[in-house]
């Protein structure tokens, strides 16, 4: 489940501001209450997909320890995607309450 | 360790030498960074932390595998693409090469031609739908993951390649289908050549010096009304060759609009007829083009019609009479040259100038035009 919303968690974890991969992930851990421990290489892939996608743009800089550094941001697709996956993320709880409200323990048909 | 780690993966990432170091130095900045923010002392064991948690490099791999492969599918479609657009660009080009050299066909051949043509254009423009309905598929991203978006976008690449194929074939049947009107063409260029050298050194036009050329038999033109324009001889003792002759030129000397003079030395060397076959036809070259031709005489200072006034007013009293309009146009024979098949080259200039300086009428689709009463049609 997680891996199906992966794209929307990074999406949502860039939305506070450009960051690098690292940052990112703990970004996610924090925003999650370290619910999501997913491998972190994983990470870099959906950056990589999410850009060529054009939901993201990214760009090389310089860390303070001399290292390239790849940063990463939403691109205004990026932003209009990342508002469109969460009106729906928002339905859905809603959805499988109903659904789960409905299927309460019943007895067995005569 | 960590470069042990990074290795492996730029090993596994070997198919994209470009991707695989951008991401050998994004890993190796998060690897880095991980250690770093390890709390333990213990630098090797912070290492090998950050490494069990940033993953298998094999599989990380394959995840880059499947990007670039979209990515390189993604070009495959632009290339596709360009593909269509430069076969459509040749097509385009040797239809308008086929127009500009006269490349004239039998019905029969024609026929041929059309059905073949047909074929041609259906197969090209359903490889260009299906070009675009890859590009379209690759794009919109329905596909419920990237791996059979991409299989479904090579079905529809094949399908367009395949019915590109058909049109290329096609293209190819209808290029040899005009072998025959190449091969004139090819066997054109050297007397044209040559004529392209010359230069006209005197302009002597003939009053009423018209007539016509049709299925390589000469025939007077009659002027009726026209004072100035006796009877003159059949041209087809002049016109007709020697067996022996493998290509003709005919030279032309005069342009001659209905409505207005214009300058006939300008087309002096820029028109040619080749006579040549077992029938002696008459083949133009350049005709079709005669509306440049008209551009360019227009372009430039010419004589008014007073300086041909003689072949003017024969052609006016025809033109008159035209149902057609007055912006076709005349042409008057300067002389034949031949080329025999021992190479020789011969002038016809003193037969036809014996003739009357006789002249070609020819309507501005590039072929004779001859009405009921043998006149010549403009």
């Amino acid at each position: 489940m997680l891996k199906g919303h992966l794209d929307m968690i990074v999406l949502a974890a860039l939305s506070s501001g450009p960051a690098h991969g690292y940052a990112v992930i703990e970004e996610i851990r924090r925003k999650s209450g370290q619910a999501f421990d997913l491998p972190e290489g994983t990470i870099y892939p959906v950056l990589h997909r999410l850009e060529q996608a054009g939901l993201l743009s990214s760009r090389w800089v310089t860390a303070d320890t001399g290292r390239r550094r790849r940063i990463y941001a939403l691109t205004r697709r990026g932003a209009r995607a990342l508002i469109e996956r969460r009106a729906v993320w928002q339905r859905f709880p809603e959805a499988i309450g109903g659904l789960l409200a409905d299927a309460g323990p019943r007895g067995s048909p005569a | 360790m960590i470069s042990d780690y990074l290795d492996r993966l730029g090993g596994a990432l070997s198919f994209d030498r470009a991707l695989a170091h951008r991401v050998r130095v994004e890993i190796e900045d998060h690897l880095r960074e991980g250690t770093a923010a390890d709390p333990s002392p213990d630098r090797r064991g912070a290492e090998k932390r950050a490494i069990a948690a940033c993953g298998d490099p094999r599989a990380l791999a394959a995840e880059f595998a499947v990007i670039a492969l979209a990515k390189r599918t993604r070009r495959l479609g632009v290339g596709v693409f360009l593909g269509i657009v430069g076969v459509l660009i040749a097509m385009k080009a040797r239809v308008a090469w086929y127009a500009l050299m006269q490349c004239a066909m039998s019905d029969d051949v024609r026929s041929v031609a059309a059905f073949v043509g047909s074929i041609d254009a259906g197969a090209f423009w359903a490889s260009l739908v299906l070009g675009i309905a890859g590009a379209a598929y690759l794009g919109g991203g329905r596909a419920p993951t990237p791996l059979a978006r991409t299989r479904r976008f090579r079905l529809l690449c094949a399908a367009a390649t395949a019915a590109l194929t058909v049109s290329v074939i096609s293209d190819g049947v209808l290029t040899s289908i005009r072998r025959r009107v190449r091969a004139i063409l090819s066997r054109l260029l050297d007397p044209v050549r040559n004529i392209l050298h010359r230069r006209a050194d005197r302009y002597d036009p003939r009053p009423c010096a018209a007539s016509d050329v049709h299925g390589g038999v000469a025939k007077n033109v009659r002027r009726r009304g026209s004072v100035s324009c006796p009877p003159r001889a059949p041209l087809a003792s002049t016109v007709l060759l020697p067996r022996d002759v493998a290509v003709g030129v005919v030279r032309l000397i005069s342009f001659q609009m209905c409505s207005s003079g214009l300058c006939p030395e300008a087309v002096t060397e820029a028109l040619a007829c080749s006579i040549g076959g077992e029938k002696r036809r008459v083949r133009c070259l350049k005709i079709a083009n005669i509306n440049l031709l008209l551009k360019f005489l227009r372009a430039r200072r010419c004589p008014g019609p007073s300086d041909i006034r003689e072949v003017h007013a024969c052609y006016t009293l025809r033109c008159a009479r035209s149902t057609l309009p007055c912006s076709k146009y005349l042409l008057v024979i300067k002389d034949v040259i031949t080329i025999h098949r021992s190479n020789a080259i011969q002038r016809f200039s003193p037969e036809l100038n014996r003739a009357g300086g006789r002249g070609i009428c020819l309507r501005s689709d590039g072929r004779t035009g001859v009405g009921s009463d043998g006149n010549c049609l403009l």
